[in-house]
């Protein structure tokens, strides 16, 4: 994380990634209206308002759900993992503007205050068939207000990642509450497969993929078991880990990196402080653990992030016996200096 | 063995195999997002062709009519023109015509011979008119003149359909029917605009029927619950000015608007 609070620390690849989110943010709108403005000339602008953002938020937050498990199956899909907040902040964007402008179109200008009336208009909470969908829509929004607002590093810093993990979890749930919003709302409305086929083909992808990527990763990790209670427990042997990569293993319920470099052997907690991604599928790069998520460091000794950074994650004492490792079940607290061993 | 590649995003240079990935991924992308938006275009359900003069006031001269909505029935080469007013928002006419009462101390009657100024929205054959400016919407001094009704009796009617709003339905919004728009109907009627039961043929609306309790008066909250979605409606109905009003008798009014098959849920 910065040292100082900055609002973004801008890099060449944060503004390509930007660029190009723009040009598809641009390139979709332009096209939604064209499109409408040459086949349905009479449609009003505020209805073709209202689709096209709603539709790109939706569009925009099948890409965000779809890049981690991607990311799970081929690294080269960390390119569009890196600059994600920015894809999620900007998908809440286009949320806004379609409830913002259908709330103004819907509820305002009437006998009632605007907010209060998505929620008391429309009172058919018991029923599926004429359930009030626009509540949904304004949940999801809230949700997604919250995961903007504090996506920041600031708001990670500050809540601690665990907390800010599960606050950003949450999309799941404003995931589920808009395809309950499009279903009985939009979908309603429309007498074509077509639109059907394509929200249940985007929740189908979604879904399939967050489930191979749980098997995969439920594959990958197999925990030490250590039914004597031993002090050090078999990891793996060295050949295992190529030379500036790790190895991952489970001790004692948390996933622990291996790596070697350089001939020697460290091991570190496998979560980064920033976002909690896998140390253990990061590489040494100038003497440092380097996350393959947004390029955090660590340095493999004492597991502290080089100064002037301040992050630090958990070291484990490991021995070495005939090529074998073998791995302290008790982390160090984090940023404890453990000498590496050596190899040769 | 080549070199694995390693991205790290705050470098400036991106390994080769990770670029090709994110242009890849951004060129299906963008091609799935204009596909969609291609074919979300060609599969949307046909729209009306209704049409609001936004941004343009018009000037009507005809006999105001209050009841059972206000209307202006215009003459024009001997034939006659019933325009319903709706105010300004979601609200009916007639704030609109108390304020000019208000403003100016006359007193607005059936069949004054008055110049309405406002936005004209239509659909079909129908037009109706906003009165956009309020309180100003009356240009002029109204007269006072007799009015000659064209009412015709219809008998009794069970209809199926959807309670509808007009000032959405005849231009101002587009599409103004089904679950998208239920609310905002729901809306429009508390605030005063008639309710209207449209009745689809084909899956279009082709016939209106105003909604009127036994006293002839519009109808409001009451029928709020069942707003947007498909009932059955039994009334009497006439032809009046045009239009045509089903009027529902409250000792009858479960049975009047119990629902269709369709929709098994209680007023």
């Amino acid at each position: 994380m910065s040292v100082a609070y900055t609002s973004i620390i801008w890099n060449k690849q944060k503004k390509r990634y930007d660029l190009a989110l723009a040009g598809f943010v641009i390139a979709f709108v332009a096209l939604f209206f064209s499109l409408h403005s040459i086949f349905h000339p009479t449609l009003t602008f505020e209805t073709v308002f209202i689709r096209a953002f709603g539709w790109l938020a939706l569009l925009l937050l099948h890409v965000i759900l779809v890049i981690g498990p991607l990311s799970r199956f081929n690294r080269h899909f960390l390119i569009v993992l890196y600059n994600r907040r920015h894809l999620g902040v900007t998908m809440f964007l286009m949320g806004l503007l379609h409830g913002g402008f259908s709330v103004m179109n819907f509820h305002s200008l009437g006998d009632t205050n605007p907010i209060k009336s998505v929620f008391l208009s429309n009172l058919r909470y018991n029923s599926i068939e004429f359930f009030p969908f626009q509540t949904l829509g304004f949940l999801a929004l809230v949700v997604l207000a919250l995961m903007a607002a504090s996506s920041h590093d600031f708001w990670l810093k500050n809540l601690g990642i665990k907390a800010w993990k599960g606050l950003h979890m949450l999309v799941y749930v404003a995931y589920g509450l808009l395809l309950m919003h499009v279903i009985l709302g939009a979908l309603q409305n429309e007498t074509s497969p077509f639109i059907y086929d394509f929200v249940l083909f985007g929740f189908l992808v979604v879904a399939s993929l967050h489930i191979a990527s749980a098997f995969k990763e439920r594959k990958a990790d197999r925990p030490i078991l250590n039914e004597k209670k031993l002090d050090f427990v078999y990891a793996c042997d060295v050949d295992e880990i190529p030379e500036d990569e790790a190895k991952i293993v489970t001790v004692s319920g948390e996933r622990v990196a291996i790596f070697k470099y350089d001939s020697k052997i460290s091991a570190v907690g496998n979560v980064c402080r920033h976002q909690g991604g896998p140390l253990g599928e990061g590489k040494i790069i100038d003497g440092c653990i380097t996350c393959p998520w947004h390029g955090y460091q660590y340095l493999p000794e004492n597991g502290q992030s080089p100064p002037p950074f301040t992050e630090k994650t958990e070291t484990y004492h490991l021995k070495l016996e005939e090529g074998q490792i073998f791995i302290n079940t008790e982390a160090n607290e984090p940023g404890t200096p453990v000498t590496p061993l050596s190899i040769d | 063995m080549a070199k694995k590649e390693f991205y790290i995003g705050w470098q400036d240079d991106t390994p080769l195999g990770f670029a090709k990935t994110g242009r890849k991924f951004v060129v299906i992308a963008i091609s799935i997002a204009m596909g969609f938006a291609y074919f979300f275009t060609q599969s949307e359900r046909a729209f009306v062709d209704s049409y609001f003069d936004y941004g343009n006031l018009t000037e009507l001269q005809g006999q105001l009519v209050l009841d059972p909505v206000p209307a202006l029935i215009i003459y024009s080469d001997g034939k006659s023109e019933t325009v319903p007013l709706v105010g300004f928002g979601k609200y009916g006419a007639l704030p609109a015509l108390k304020a000019f009462e208000q403003k100016t101390g006359r007193t607005l009657n059936e069949g004054d011979k008055v110049t309405l100024r406002g936005t004209i929205f239509t659909y079909q054959d129908k037009r109706w008119m906003e009165l956009t400016e309020g309180n100003q919407s009356v240009i002029g001094v109204p007269e006072t003149s007799s009015l000659n009704r064209s009412i015709q009796d219809l008998g009794m009617l069970t209809l199926e359909g959807e309670i509808i709003d007009p000032k959405c339905f005849f231009g101002v919004m587009n599409p103004a029917d089904k679950a998208v728009h239920r609310s905002c109907a729901i809306r429009c009627i508390s605030g005063g605009i008639p309710a209207i039961l449209g009745i689809r043929e084909n899956g279009v609306f082709t016939d209106y029927y105003f909604l009127l309790d036994a006293t002839g008066a519009q109808v409001g909250n009451e029928i709020l619950p069942l707003v947007g979605i498909p009932v059955s409606v039994q009334g009497v109905a006439e032809s009046v000015d045009g239009w045509k009003t089903l009027k529902i008798m409250p000792e009858k009014t479960e049975i009047a608007l119990a629902l269709s098959k369709s929709a098994k849920v209680c007023l």
